[in-house]
C-alpha cells in the first residue's frame, strides 16, 4: 500500500464519520420524537362554548378522549338547563327549605362558590340566575328589565339564602323562586378535572382552553414556559400582553364577548348581584392567574364586579392565592406584583405591589 | 484504485449535499398555501384552498341550522346564518389566530396549515 492510498483512506473515513454522525443523530431523534413530544389536540363544543384540549406524548390521545367524556358528563350535570341536569333539577325544586341532593361534583362546586361569596362579600353570587334569565342572557333573547322587575328579583338573590349541608350533600333555598347558575365557576372546576385526567393518564405536558379559560399542565415539551395571550378587550384580534407560566389556570372575565346593545347603550352579561345591573366599576377585563381553576374562574367575575380599588385590596389580602391583570375602561393595564416578571406587553403597564413589597 | 477512490469521494460529496439540502428545506420550508378547514361538531366537512382564486358561496345545513359561507379574493367568511347571536357573521373574514366560530351551530372555520404558535403563543384567555 503506497503512502497516498493511506491518506485517501483517512479522508474517506473522516467523510464517512461526517455523514454518519448527523444521520445517526437524526434517526435517533426521529425515533424518540413521537414517543415523547407528539402533539394531540381536539375541539369539543360544551358548556355553551368551544373547548380546545391539547396534550403531548404517546399517552395524550387516550387522555384527551377520557377528558372529552368527562367534559360531556359535567356539561350535562352542571348546566342550568336540560333534562339530565342536576342543577336544573335543583332549580325546579325551589320551594323554600325543600332540600335537593347533590352529587360530589356539585357539592364541591357549591361549597367553593359559597366560600368565594363570603370572601368577596357577595361580589360572586351563583343565585344571580333569575336576573340572568330576565335579561335574556341565557336564551339570547335580550331585553332591558324594568327597575321594578329588577328590584323584585333582587329579593331572591343572595347566596346567604342558600342552605348547604356538606355532610349530607344537600342544598335548599330559603326563598321560593330562587335558582342557581354555576356558569361562573363550573368551567374552572372542569378545567381542574381535565388536568387531573391528563395527570392520571401519564401526560406531563398539556394546555387546555375552555372558551378562553386556559389551564396548563407542566411546561411545553421542550421545557420552556407556556405563553398565554390575554385578549385585548379594545381589539379582539390582538392580545394586550402575554403571561409566561406553568401549572396555572388563567381565566378572564370581560364584558366584550357576550353583550347586547339597546338604544345606543351596551349591556354585558356580568351582573352586579347587588344592583341587578351589568357591573360597571371601571374595569373591562380581569384575568386571574392561580393554581386552582375553580378559584380563578370565580375570582375573575368577583374582581370585575368589585372594580379596581376593591379588587386590588382583595388581592393584597390574598396575594398568596392568585395574581391578576386588570384592564381599565381606558385600556390602561395593571399587573399585580407576582406577575411582573412573567408579563410581557407592547403597551405600558403599572405594577401593583403589596404593602410589604414597598 | 484511484478511480474507486474518486468514486467514493464523489459519492460522499453528493451525500453531504443531499443531507445539507434536506436540512435547509426542513428548516426554511414555507408553511404552505392558505387552506381553510370547515368543521362541524369537531369533524372536518370541507377543505378550501383560498389560493385557487375561485369565488363561490355555499350553505352548511344541519337540522334547520344554516350558515352561508362566501369565498372570494378577500378570503372566506360567513355571510348569513340563522343563529341567534350572529357572532360568526360579525367576525368577517378569517384572520390569523382568530378562527370563525358559530357556537350555536357548532361550526368552526380555521386555517388548516397555520403554524401552531401564532406569535409564539400557546393559547389565549379572554372573556
Amino acid at each position: 500500500m503506497y503512502k497516498g492510498e493511506e491518506k485517501v483512506k483517512k479522508v474517506l473515513l473522516m467523510l464517512l464519520l461526517i455523514c454518519v454522525i448527523p444521520i445517526g443523530y437524526n434517526v435517533v431523534y426521529a425515533l424518540k420524537q413521537p414517543v415523547t413530544n407528539e402533539k394531540h389536540s381536539s375541539e369539543i363544543f360544551a358548556m355553551d362554548t368551544i373547548m380546545t384540549l391539547t396534550a403531548y406524548g404517546n399517552r395524550a390521545d387516550r387522555a384527551i378522549e377520557l377528558a372529552k367524556e368527562e367534559v360531556k358528563r359535567l356539561d350535562k350535570l352542571l348546566s342550568s338547563e336540560g333534562e339530565s341536569s342536576l342543577i336544573a333539577l335543583i332549580n325546579s325544586n325551589n320551594n323554600s327549605n325543600k332540600s335537593s341532593e347533590l352529587n360530589r361534583d356539585a357539592a364541591v362546586i357549591i361549597k367553593k362558590a359559597l366560600s368565594v361569596y363570603d370572601e368577596t362579600r357577595g361580589a360572586f353570587d351563583i343565585t344571580v340566575y333569575p336576573l340572568m334569565l330576565e335579561w335574556g342572557f341565557i336564551s339570547r333573547e335580550y331585553k332591558v328589565p324594568s327597575k321594578d322587575r329588577i328590584d323584585e328579583l333582587l329579593k331572591i338573590i343572595g347566596s346567604d339564602k342558600i342552605i348547604f349541608d356538606n355532610e349530607k350533600k344537600t342544598v335548599a333555598f330559603k326563598e321560593e323562586g330562587m335558582a342557581i347558575d354555576l356558569g361562573g365557576i363550573a368551567k374552572g372546576y372542569t378545567s381542574n378535572s381535565v388536568i387531573e385526567i391528563f395527570k392520571k393518564a401519564g401526560v406531563t405536558s398539556g394546555i387546555i382552553s375552555l372558551g378562553g379559560n386556559v389551564q396548563t399542565l407542566g411546561t411545553r415539551p421542550d421545557g420552556s414556559l407556556w405563553r398565554v395571550g390575554i385578549q385585548n378587550p379594545l381589539d379582539l384580534y390582538g392580545n394586550l400582553g402575554v403571561v409566561t407560566t406553568s401549572e396555572k389556570a388563567l381565566i378572564t372575565s370581560g364584558g366584550y364577548q357576550r353583550y347586547f346593545e339597546k338604544d345606543g347603550v351596551v349591556y354585558h352579561h356580568i351582573l352586579n348581584p347587588k344592583t341587578g345591573m351589568p357591573a360597571n366599576e371601571g374595569l373591562i377585563s380581569v384575568t386571574i392567574v392561580a393554581d386552582d381553576g375553580m378559584l380563578a374562574d370565580a375570582l375573575s367575575t368577583s374582581l370585575f364586579v368589585m372594580g379596581e380599588e376593591a379588587a386590588l385590596d382583595y388581592w393584597k389580602n390574598h396575594n398568596d392565592e392568585f395574581d391578576a391583570v386588570l384592564v381599565r375602561d381606558d385600556g390602561s393595564i395593571i399587573v399585580t406584583a407576582g406577575l411582573k416578571d412573567n408579563f410581557e406587553s407592547e403597551h405600558d403597564f403599572e405594577v401593583a405591589y403589596h404593602d410589604k413589597d414597598n | 484504485m484511484i478511480r474507486t477512490t474518486r468514486f467514493w469521494m464523489v459519492f460522499f460529496a453528493v451525500l453531504l449535499c443531499i443531507c445539507g439540502g434536506a436540512s435547509w428545506y426542513l428548516i426554511n420550508r414555507e408553511p404552505g398555501s392558505r387552506v381553510a378547514g370547515i368543521y362541524q361538531d369537531g369533524a372536518l366537512i370541507r377543505r378550501i384552498n383560498l389560493e385557487d382564486g375561485q369565488a363561490f358561496e355555499f350553505t352548511i345545513s344541519k337540522d334547520g341550522m344554516e350558515n352561508q359561507v362566501c369565498v372570494d379574493e378577500e378570503g372566506i367568511r360567513i355571510i348569513r346564518s340563522n343563529c341567534p347571536d350572529q357572532t360568526c357573521v360579525k367576525h368577517g373574514n378569517l384572520r390569523s389566530g382568530a378562527p370563525i366560530v358559530c357556537l350555536p351551530h357548532h361550526i368552526v372555520i380555521k386555517w388548516e396549515n397555520e403554524t401552531d404558535a401564532i406569535e409564539d403563543i400557546d393559547a389565549v384567555t379572554g372573556g
